[in-house]
């Protein structure tokens, strides 16, 4: 039964504002900076400590740059913590080397106010890190709109939705 | 994990179905799982092995389990552990709408249905397990009905050797109540020394009192309802317990206390220690926690124990540690590290040597150096020494580690106006600038590991209200009072959801779990807690004292959150 369950789609227009964040070599960035790039974006939102879904959703995104081979130089991924006072650049270096994440899959953290507004700014936050969902975003470039997937998605349908984004 | 049917998505039902597995009525004890005794005479290393890949991933060899996540990636470590999900106490747990659901012996081994306390039975939703369907479950992710598990279970490729210790292990685990609960009533100790003056013991202690006199007297209804419970409400009223208030104190040397906690426990075993005021460090009663297996949750310290964070001890911050290594990343931004630094303390009084030990090593560790002065047993320092004391320091920084008292002479040397900073903790100075020259309250800096002063009434609106209507509002003992609350409130809440599983590890998982939604946070900005981590709060203010607004106590940074947590 819930073995068969699927994700749910959705395209939405985010109204982003920058945000300061933190990257995981420690150095200092900003939302708009890190999506300003002409490549497709892929976004989910974990934390180191997490019990539940993180595992499942960063092993997702290990997977899908593990299908993509070479073309994912050609994709900017990007986790955000949602435990930021508890996630440091050394705890997240950690973590995404536990995953093998290559230099196209980056982990933000920074000061927890930010990282509210930016899970508010993709309508992800939920109030406390345990009631957190599994939700993936991706836009091909900066003028396309968001295409979100709400629930557990496997790497072979985000890799799927990002075919048929990038082939449109 | 169990196929539920669909409304499991639905979101009302989700703590429900959270405990559901764990409800199921009728199973039985942990002896009569099937092959428990067995287990017990002559598979206790069987199940130690087990315990190893349950907790730790590591298989018999040596080498590190393996699991399948969404269908084929293999993952090794901590993530995939059996532990890392359904929890230490196999218990269980929920994040968002998923469900991890228990996997206790008893429970595993029982017909899963809602419990009832008359017959007709409730309806079974999932079959019993078997050795055989356990460690098919295990391997190829198939329930004990024949269903697929849920994607989030990773599927394990053990061989059939590794299934039965596993399989062992989880025969072990079960939902019988640890000590300090028996069927009326629920033990808890809180923790005082008699070195801590008698006012703000008294104004603590009086929360515990109250809170524990108000309790009772709500659920003492709900406790006599539990004999005549409707069929299909007996789990909402049967975990009802009286809470048994025992208050431990400790007399004489830190070193002296872990026997008379152990006398203690033995006397008296608690469930769990709420909150806790000592005069010193907190170590020698978290050793004891840890060596016990018992919960000791939010202490009101200064001086915890942060080399090794412990599982059954939960903290509200890392204190005075915290507040150093805030200062050193502060020095550091503002380029102050390089000298001349100087920093003064109380040798052999722990609450002023131990932020000054994290300093020294925290400087060091960024490539500074600090001069390190420590002041005797004794008499405060007179004007003349702090004025050779400040001239090492002059034109740069001095950090003192002290209290008012303490610096009474150096306000009076005049020597402060060489300094550039001057660094102080309110947690050791206090939050006014009492008799500090005004010239030395423009460069006076004071790091702050609580919300300002101007936000604490906000924060505090709940319990300065609670403790007025008790009639035992101690302003003087503000900070206390209002860790004592919510360790209480948080405690009360764990029970609750917790239902009828006395059982510690779940306690703390709970606590992981809800700490961050606590709608009361003490004197702390925000305090939140997850699996492994166990403390609330972690950063701290530079402030300084506003001459515009009366020498309130005022922030000039952000909430600083240091790297070295």
């Amino acid at each position: 039964m819930l073995a068969n369950r699927k994700y749910e789609r959705s395209e939405h227009q985010y109204r982003l504002t920058d945000h300061a964040l933190v990257s995981m070599d420690g150095s200092p960035t900003t939302l708009v900076e890190e999506l300003a790039v002409p490549k497709p974006v892929l976004i989910n939102f974990i934390f180191t400590t997490c019990s539940t879904i993180c595992p499942v959703m960063s092993a997702t995104f290990a997977k899908v740059q593990d299908e993509l081979g070479p073309e994912a130089s050609e994709v900017r991924m990007l986790s955000f913590s949602i435990d930021p006072e508890y996630d440091t650049p050394a705890r997240l270096r950690a973590y995404a080397a536990q995953f093998g994440a290559g230099d196209q899959w980056q982990f933000l953290t920074g000061d927890m106010d930010e990282l509210i507004a930016v899970q508010k700014a993709f309508d992800v936050y939920r109030g406390n890190k345990m009631n957190h969902e599994p939700t993936t975003l991706m836009r091909r470039s900066p003028d396309d709109p968001w295409v979100r997937l709400d629930g557990i998605a496997s790497a072979a349908d985000i890799v799927a939705e990002y075919r048929r984004l990038v082939a449109r | 994990m169990i196929a539920w049917p669909q409304i499991v998505r639905s979101a009302p039902l989700v703590l429900l179905l959270a405990c559901a597995d764990a409800w199921a009525s009728g199973w039985p004890a942990a002896g009569e799982v099937p092959g428990a005794a067995t287990t017990a005479a002559a598979g206790g290393e069987a199940a130690a092995a087990g315990a190893r890949i349950y907790h730790d991933g590591v298989l018999p060899s040596g080498a590190p389990m393996r699991g399948l996540v969404q269908g084929d990636i293999a993952l090794s470590g901590q993530q995939v552990t059996c532990g890392w999900c359904h929890r230490r106490s196999g218990l269980g747990a929920t994040e968002g709408q998923e469900v991890v659901p228990a996997v206790t012996g008893d429970i595993l081994y029982a017909p899963l249905r809602t419990p009832t306390s008359k017959p007709p039975l409730a309806p079974v939703l999932r079959p019993p397990y078997t050795d055989a369907t356990l460690k098919r479950a295990i391997r190829d992710g198939i329930g004990a009905d024949g269903e697929p598990f849920d994607p989030l279970m990773p599927r394990y490729p053990l061989d059939d050797r590794q299934l039965d210790l596993l399989v062992a292990y989880l025969k072990t685990l079960n939902t019988a109540p640890d000590p300090g609960v028996d069927d009326k009533t629920i033990h808890f100790a809180t923790i005082v020394s008699d070195g801590v003056e008698p006012a703000r013991r008294k104004a603590f202690l009086d929360v515990l009192e109250a809170f524990f006199a108000q309790k009772n007297v709500e659920t003492r209804n709900e406790s006599r309802r539990a004999a005549h419970a409707p069929r299909h409400k007996a789990w909402a009223y049967e975990p009802y317990r009286k809470w048994d208030l025992h208050v431990w104190t400790l007399a004489g040397a830190p070193e002296s206390w872990p026997a008379q906690l152990a006398a203690e426990q033995a006397e008296r075993p608690v469930f769990a220690v709420i909150s806790g005021l000592v005069d010193g460090p907190w170590q020698p009663v978290h050793d004891f926690c840890e060596a016990q297996a018992l919960p000791c949750l939010f202490p009101s310290t200064d001086l915890p124990a942060t080399a090794a964070p412990g599982f059954y001890t939960v903290y509200l911050s890392r204190g005075l540690g915290l507040e150093a290594d805030v200062a050193t990343r502060h020095l550091a931004d503002e380029g102050l590290l390089d000298g001349p630094l100087v920093q003064v303390y109380r040798a052999n009084a722990p609450r002023s040597q131990a932020p000054a030990e994290r300093f020294a090593a925290q400087v060091r560790a960024r490539g500074g150096d600090v001069t390190e002065i420590a002041i005797p047993a004794g008499a405060a320092p007179d004007a003349d020494r702090w004025q050779a004391i400040a001239g090492q320091a002059a034109g740069g920084v001095l950090v003192a580690w002290l209290d008012g008292a303490d610096l009474q002479g150096l306000w009076a040397s005049g020597a402060a106006a060489g300094l550039r900073r001057l660094y102080l903790s309110t947690a050791l100075y206090g939050e006014t600038p009492g008799a500090m020259p005004a010239a030395v309250r423009e460069r006076a800096r004071l790091v702050h590991a609580h919300a300002l002063p101007a936000e604490r009434s906000r924060l505090l609106v709940r319990s300065t209200g609670w403790l007025r209507a008790k009639g035992i509002y101690a302003p003087q003992a503000l900070r206390e009072q209002a860790n004592a609350f919510f360790a209480l409130s948080l405690t009360g809440g764990a029970l609750r959801v917790m239902r009828g599983f006395f059982v510690r590890d779940y306690l703390i998982e709970k606590l992981e779990h809800m700490t961050e939604n606590a709608t009361y946070t003490s004197i702390y900005e925000r305090t939140a807690i997850a699996p492994g981590q166990r403390f609330a709060s972690h950063g701290a203010y530079i402030t300084r004292f506003d001459p515009a607004a009366d020498d309130a106590l005022i922030a000039v940074t952000d909430w600083i959150v240091p790297q070295a947590d």
